[in-house]
């Protein structure tokens, strides 16, 4: 009896894992909660109501030196941070790898660049990062106010380090956010992600 | 004596002939030396020519496979027009796992991707090829690069070989053939992997001690997944976790097996 019983909690214990390591389309998004730049406890709960935009970086990545450089990131974050979304940047980056900042060195790295994320998340042990799967720099995914998640991806269509090629390409948050105000599904709602890998 | 004489001179000639290299400078950039080559010194004759993209990392370095696996970006190369001759897509080597920590990528440590190049005039002639190439190459971190290539080769009635040429048979024969199938099918099992059975017309598994499989569908199976792959004769089936991006069954399924580390098969069906 005692057998079955650590047989079945054994089970329950590989079976929660496995489920918080699959984020999945059209269901709750994994819960978190983790410290950011300024040492202030975020949780996802807290913005319950609101959208919220996950995007991983690592701001010497050449990919997301493309998004910095061109000013896009920080243009999709000024627009959605005003519309009333919440966009949280999550550096996943382990200490002493590439990327890695403390949470001052995080707040110059947005002063620098005009970055205007609601908060900078820092988990350099990547707790955060493989509970969503996130495995490259960027990597985009957009919860709603229900807490459901609906994109996962992508920030947009063309897979290069060129900022040249971001006018020709479709971004993948902006279609998501636009085809959620309109209450309509998101046409492209996992797309594969392109960059750098998350420095785990 | 003076016929032998001459001899000599025409040999010595014709050798030197056939050690003019077909290759551009080495491009030294951050962590790679790439060039372009020719696999023929001179274009002629009616056989499919190739170029070679080769891209040579520092040790410890990589570039990517056409999919790439969780992360990176595979070379690009893009030829200006020449009037007379077409270019062909490049061809992709069978690929190696790359793992970074949970991660897993497809890709190469130094590599040569043959590229066809069909002669449309046999009019004697000297082309000029120019073309601009770019990639990222990894370590733990990633650097990307581009650089521009000019060669000039010349046309005749007979094609001759270049020193290279070796160097891009060597890459085509570990270029993946297509591997003819009486068919396949792939669906999603219940506890979330997706299933593929290939039916190959031949019994080509049938002295199989090892195979690897590398998708070329990116949004279908997690590539830092193991894959269970079992075969018999003609059928070989993969059984591995779907991608986090899995959105639907894609229309087309294709990918890459490696039988013995020796045999390279390309698949493709529709499921």
């Amino acid at each position: 009896m005692k057998m079955l019983k650590n047989v079945l909690l054994v089970s329950l214990l590989v079976c929660s894992s496995w489920v918080s390591a699959l984020p999945a389309l059209n269901e709750a998004a994994p819960k978190f909660t983790a410290l950011d730049s300024n040492g202030k406890k975020v949780s996802l709960e807290q913005f319950a109501g609101k959208t919220v935009i996950l995007e991983w970086t690592n701001h010497d990545c050449p990919f997301v030196k493309k998004h910095y450089s061109a000013g896009n990131m920080q243009g999709l974050q000024k627009k959605y941070t005003k519309e009333g979304a919440i966009w949280l940047s999550v550096i996943s980056s382990a200490k002493g790898k590439q990327g890695n900042v403390s949470g001052a060195q995080a707040n110059k790295l947005s002063e620098k660049r005009g970055a205007q994320a609601t908060h900078v998340l820092l988990d350099e042990n990547g707790e955060l990062g493989k509970m969503y799967g996130a495995k490259t720099t960027p990597h985009m995914y957009v919860i709603d106010g229900k807490g459901v998640l609906r994109y996962m991806g992508a920030i947009d269509s063309i897979r290069s380090t060129d900022p040249d090629d971001i006018a020709d390409s479709t971004n993948y948050v902006s279609l998501a956010m636009a085809e959620l105000a309109a209450g309509k599904p998101v046409s492209e709602p996992a797309t594969k992600a392109y960059g750098c890998s998350v420095k785990y | 004596m003076k016929t032998l004489l001459l001899l000599g001179i025409l040999l010595a000639f014709l050798k030197g002939q056939a050690a003019i290299a077909l290759a551009t400078e080495e491009m030294e950039r951050a962590h790679i030396k790439v060039r372009l080559l020719s696999a023929n010194a001179v274009l002629g004759g009616d056989d499919v020519n190739y170029l070679g993209l080769e891209l040579s990392p520092e040790k410890g370095w990589h570039v990517y496979w056409q999919n790439p696996g969780d992360s990176g970006m595979p070379p690009r190369i893009r030829f200006s027009t020449v009037d007379g001759l077409q270019f062909g897509e490049p061809l992709w080597p069978a690929p190696h796992k790359i793992p970074f920590g949970p991660l897993t990528n497809y890709g190469y440590e130094k590599i040569v991707l043959p590229i066809p190049l069909t002669l449309e005039s046999k009019q004697e002639t000297t082309l000029t090829i120019s073309a601009r190439a770019s990639w990222l190459v990894c370590k733990e971190l990633c650097v990307p690069g581009k650089a521009t290539f000019v060669l000039k080769v010349p046309v005749a009635g007979e094609a001759k070989e270049s020193p290279e040429a070796s160097i891009i048979k060597q890459a085509l024969a570990s270029v993946p053939k297509a591997l003819p199938l009486l068919g396949g099918s792939a669906e999603v099992s219940e506890g979330g992997d997706v299933v593929i059975q290939l039916y190959s017309q031949q019994p080509v598994f049938r002295t199989a001690e090892t195979v690897e499989f590398f998708p070329l569908n990116e949004q279908l199976l997690d590539a830092s997944a193991q894959a269970g792959i079992h075969w018999k004769q003609n059928v070989l089936s993969i059984k591995q976790q779907k991608s986090a991006e899995f959105v639907g069954m894609p229309k087309k399924i294709a990918g890459v097996l490696v039988v013995n580390g020796e045999k390279f098969w390309a698949f493709e069906f529709a499921p």
